[in-house]
């Protein structure tokens, strides 16, 4: 190769390495970094995305497991407040335990979601324990049912053993069920 | 008829270097354009996916919302049984200790109990036994009490006690 040829050759080629290595850095630089970047960034969305996808799936599941937990132990509780209790169904248990008994609506109260119905029940004992013992099954039979105030105990006649009783029951329950 | 010793040589528009580097440019260019192909088309996948990602957790979310206002729905059912139940021990426990205040010498004709009173109706021996056994009692749990003695042929003294508690406002409006 003749010398001129020699020189022709390198500076070609250092002009065409220079211009390659400008191309590429202005190729990488901006053609490839941003689309790098772009890559990246819907990379960390998607990853951000899938955590919160599993986040609230997990959340999901935890309350639906408890709202399970929830209605399996307080069945009894929230069965009860769908059971329309009537004044009948009071009489019925009161009969076990006064004599005379005989019960009636006074008055309901609507709320948001739920209506307290409240019941007097007039009755007839020879002692104050049936009253007690009439609380307690009305505590274990309607669980959403009180006694409530006023309570009175009258002996009408000194000489008879006889009380006559009025109680105040007050019951509430779902509206939906009224 | 020739005018040189020597053969020519092939002359090209571009010489074979710059061919060569020509041709790298190409590849070059060819391979970077793959590689943003193939980067678009992982980043427009991944940013669909995305997108249908949290369209679902909108969903999820909404769904969250409804089962959390289910729970605290349930939760202030149970709540509200659970202060019937306690409304209800409480007050027969009231009336047991009530009963419970009661001396045997005293006898009882009648109790009425409201909210903010209570008035009991009896016969005592003694205005003193009334005074010494029940009285303290009553007047430890309500703020006025008050009791008026009526003499029987046989001595004994009827009564009557009107007790009465201060309501306060919020308690009123609770009842």
């Amino acid at each position: 190769m003749k010398r001129e040829d020699l020189a022709d050759f390198v500076i070609k080629n250092l002009v065409c390495l220079c211009l390659f290595i400008i191309f590429s850095f202005l190729v990488v630089e901006k053609f490839l970094s941003p689309k790098i970047n772009d890559f990246q960034e819907s990379r960390v969305q998607l990853r951000h995305a899938k955590i919160l996808q599993s986040r609230g799936e997990k959340q999901n599941e935890q309350t639906q497991l408890q709202i399970q937990d929830t209605t399996k132990q307080n069945q009894a509780i929230l069965a009860s407040l769908k059971i329309n209790t009537t004044a009948n169904r009071i009489q019925i248990i009161a009969r076990d335990f006064f004599k005379n008994s005989s019960v009636a609506r006074e008055k309901v109260q609507t709320h948001e979601d739920s209506v307290e119905k409240f019941f007097k029940i007039q009755a007839q004992s020879n002692e104050i324990k049936p009253i007690f013992d009439f609380a307690k099954r009305i505590e274990s039979m309607i669980p959403n049912a009180t006694l409530i105030l006023p309570l009175e105990i009258l002996k009408k006649d000194p000489l008879m053993n006889t009380l006559d009783i009025t109680l105040s029951l007050k019951i509430v329950q779902l509206r939906s069920t009224e | 008829m020739t005018f040189s010793f020597i053969s020519p040589n092939k002359k090209t528009f571009i010489s074979s270097i710059m061919q060569s580097w020509i041709a790298c440019f190409i590849a070059s260019f060819f391979l970077v354009g793959m590689i943003w192909l193939l980067l678009d088309w992982q980043t427009t996948r991944f940013l669909k996916r995305s997108q249908e990602i949290q369209t679902q957790n909108t969903g999820n979310q909404s769904y969250q919302s409804d089962l959390q206002q289910k729970l605290l729905l349930l939760q202030s059912r149970i709540k509200k049984v659970q202060e019937i139940q306690q409304q209800n021990a409480s007050l027969i426990n009231a009336i047991q200790n009530l009963f419970e205040l009661i001396p045997e010498q005293i006898t009882i004709n009648s109790i009425s109990l409201t909210n903010e009173s209570l008035v009991i109706k009896g016969i005592t021996p003694s205005r003193e036994l009334y005074t010494f056994l029940l009285d303290p009692s009553l007047k430890a749990i309500f703020s006025q009490s008050r009791v008026d003695f009526f003499v029987l042929p046989s001595g004994w003294y009827n009564f009557i006690s009107v007790n009465t508690i201060e309501v306060k406002p919020s308690l009123e409006k609770q009842q």
